[in-house]
């Protein structure tokens, strides 16, 4: 039973999913949508467990003072921060999302007046407010009729406050707001945590690659046998092609270069491709078909 | 003087109105269903009965039947999903368009209207044709999409080789396969392991595990598994996917049971690394580093961090076997690595390890499909080439 199941699983559901692809009626199509939802619950569960496996694994090197140890503090630490960053918390408390409005009758045309912090960046209408000093308030005659005025903060993380405000001439009306900053994934702390530590380390991660692509390459290229110096002859070809170096001593190199990947580079890559295509195709059957069990292990 | 000037105003715009011919109707306005379609959908073509004037755009509405014609009085402004008393607009077009697919619910008729109309600056109609209505019309679900066909006809022919090499194997139990070094070694690295007492790491790609590259790599690391519980040397398994980690897990601990080392099995080693690229390369690389691992696996799909991975491995003078049909990965780790399952090498393994005549049936029956589809393409191409018959376009329409 305990092989039996799985296998009947993965036959019923993987054959559904080759049936799938020939059958556009919306029926089918509905039952897929509702299978896929499944999926990504099961999925995004698969994330909690994700969390307690860091935890289990981490957790006891800490506490017997494992090698290297600290990293793991840092690695519980920075996920707990961000655990609690990514929670919108501001949903807990009341954040206003319309600044106040006070309406008063005085003399003369419409005049709008509104208070927010020189980091708030005011729109009235379609006109975006200049810079002002740390204090100072905006203030402008307007046309009678209705108007929205945004604010909001130049750097993300803040919600963006929204009044439309509908006045007349012989008022002025002062709007007051500060956009609250946001938790969870918007929020400023997540937001600023990816953008000034998670992207820099990811961009230096990445740099890396510079270093080890030229490392690859030095040993690659070493002509040891009639495979690797045909690999050396077609690099060193590529570079003169791609180089303006290679313009410069022939214009053969640039369209050398070129028929080397439409033609023989190409033809390799088609080959590849489809030897793994119709693999991936077999794979498939083979597990839908129930011929491989081997990951399903003994019935005991 | 000012009196003139305002007969005068009258008089050229009543001159410009009457210059600005009212638009003509729609002519052949059309409703079909779309072929191998959901049901969901309809499509619709017109034609017109003039040349449009400048800024004329077409309002294409739907309605369930039994509604009256709907009213294109000047004024209004109309954008697509508007509603018009039972009409609701499919679509405002102003380039000239001919046609349009809208969606609609399945099992369900309209009506369909259809009218030019010309409009102000502020986008209010100023003027209509009379509009044109047909109907109601239903969209059609098919069973079976027809342009598929040579795909189902591939997997057909596929499943029909793997049932007759099946048969065969029963009797005849001695399948060639051509030898894949990378697989044999797999073993041989993992004695040496053992012999040098550090851990294998297998790192399990970078896709989730309903790709078929990662479930291939999965498949062998159940024979790593149970072969690393054989030789009593730590195997540690690090996942991009949680969910892929689960599954690693139980395969993991099923390789250690049919070793009948069930005892030797620890959970903790099949890591949740992170499921962000760089982050993952990172802390691979952290585990290269500090456990120093005799023998590194890199099986599934891997993207910009393959050489990463694979250059710390090197560094650290372990055995590396990759395996990917990933194509642009794969000259960087038949770079890095001792040996590199290209394509789909990748899929044979599991079947290649376990030497079941059944499975390398499978694999004989893959091969004899590649043979076909050579011939396949050789004839196509030499077919094309002297001008008789364009094969490709249809058979893969």
């Amino acid at each position: 039973m305990k092989k039996t199941l799985p296998l009947l699983f993965g036959m019923v559901f993987g054959a559904y999913a080759v049936i799938e692809f020939y059958i556009p009626h919306h029926l089918v199509g509905s039952l897929s949508d509702e299978l896929r939802s499944w999926a990504a619950i099961l999925a995004a569960a698969a994330f909690i467990i994700g969390g307690i496996n860091i935890l289990q694994v981490t957790w006891p090197k800490i506490r017997r003072r494992e090698p290297d140890w600290q990293y793991k503090v840092v690695l519980l630490a920075a996920a707990a921060v961000m655990l609690l960053a990514g929670l919108p918390w501001h949903k807990l408390g009341d954040t206003p999302a319309t600044p106040t409005v006070l309406i008063e009758a005085v003399p003369g045309p419409a005049h709008l007046v509104v208070n927010a912090p020189a980091d708030v960046t005011i729109q009235v209408g379609a006109v975006i407010a200049p810079p002002r000093p740390d204090g100072a308030r905006y203030q402008a005659d307007v046309g009678p009729g209705t108007v929205e005025v945004k604010l909001s903060r130049r750097v993300p993380g803040y919600r963006t406050q929204l009044a439309p405000i509908t006045i007349t001439d012989g008022q002025r009306v002062t709007v007051t707001g500060d956009p609250p900053m946001l938790w969870g994934r918007e929020g400023r702390v997540f937001v600023w945590i990816y953008d000034h530590i998670f992207s820099p380390s990811n961009a230096t991660m990445f740099a890396l690659l510079a270093f080890f692509v030229a490392s690859a390459a030095f040993r690659a290229f070493r002509a040891r046998n009639l495979e690797a110096a045909l690999l050396l002859g077609a690099a060193i070809l590529m570079m003169l092609g791609r180089a303006p170096l290679g313009r410069a001593i022939s214009d053969v190199f640039p369209d050398l270069a070129q028929w080397i990947l439409d033609v023989p580079s190409n033809g390799g890559r088609r080959a590849i491709m489809m030897g793994a295509a119709i693999g991936a195709i077999a794979t498939a059957l083979r597990i839908i078909l129930g011929i491989e069990r081997s990951h399903l292990g003994s019935d005991a | 003087m000012r009196a003139a000037a305002l007969l005068l105003a009258v008089a050229l715009a009543a001159t410009v109105r009457s210059a600005t011919a009212a638009p003509a109707p729609l002519s052949s306005l059309d409703v079909q269903p779309l072929p191998n379609d959901s049901g969901q959908h309809l499509h619709v073509t017109w034609t017109r009965t003039a040349a449009p004037a400048p800024g004329t755009a077409t309002v294409i509405l739907r309605a369930r039947p039994g509604a009256a014609t709907p009213d294109l009085a000047p004024g209004r402004k109309l954008t697509a999903g508007d509603a018009l008393g039972p009409w609701t607009v499919v679509g405002v077009l102003e380039a000239g368009e001919l046609d349009l697919t809208d969606e609609i619910e399945a099992d369900t008729s309209y009506l369909y209207a259809g009218a030019e109309v010309l409009r102000a600056a502020d986008g209010a109609i100023t003027e209509a044709s009379p509009v044109t209505t047909i109907g109601p019309r239903a969209a059609e679900a098919a069973l079976f999409h027809r342009q598929r066909t040579a795909y189902l006809v591939i997997v057909l022919a596929i499943g029909l080789l793997i049932y007759w090499y099946v048969r065969a194997a029963r009797t005849k139990k001695d399948l060639y396969i051509r030898r894949l070094p990378g697989v044999d070694a797999i073993e041989d690295s993992i004695g040496r392991s053992t012999e040098m007492g550090r851990p294998v790491l297998y790192v399990t790609g970078l896709e989730e595990i309903q790709n078929i590259q990662t479930i291939a790599s999965l498949l062998i690391l159940g024979y790593v598994a149970e072969k690393t519980a054989q030789y009593d040397t730590d195997l540690k398994v690090a996942n991009y996917y949680p969910l892929t980690m689960v599954v690693a897990e139980e395969i993991v601990r099923q390789g250690y049971a049919n070793a009948g080392r069930i005892d030797a099995y620890r959970p903790e080693n099949v890591l949740f690394i992170t499921a962000e690229q760089f982050a993952f390369a990172a802390g691979v690389n952290g585990i290269i580093l500090r456990d120093r691992p005799a023998t590194n696996i890199y099986f599934g799909t891997f993207y910009g961090e393959s050489l990463l991975l694979a250059e710390t491995g090197f560094l650290t003078g372990a055995v590396q076997i990759a395996g990917t049909a990933e194509l642009t990965q794969l000259p960087f780790f038949i770079t890095a690595c001792d040996y590199t399952l290209i394509g789909e090498e990748l899929y044979a393994a599991s079947a290649y390890l376990t030497r079941d005549p059944v499975l390398l049936a499978n694999l004989k029956a893959a091969d004899a499909f590649k043979i076909a589809a050579m011939i396949f393409i050789v004839v196509g191409v030499a077919l094309a080439t002297a001008g008789v018959f364009d094969l490709g376009a249809k058979v893969f329409p």
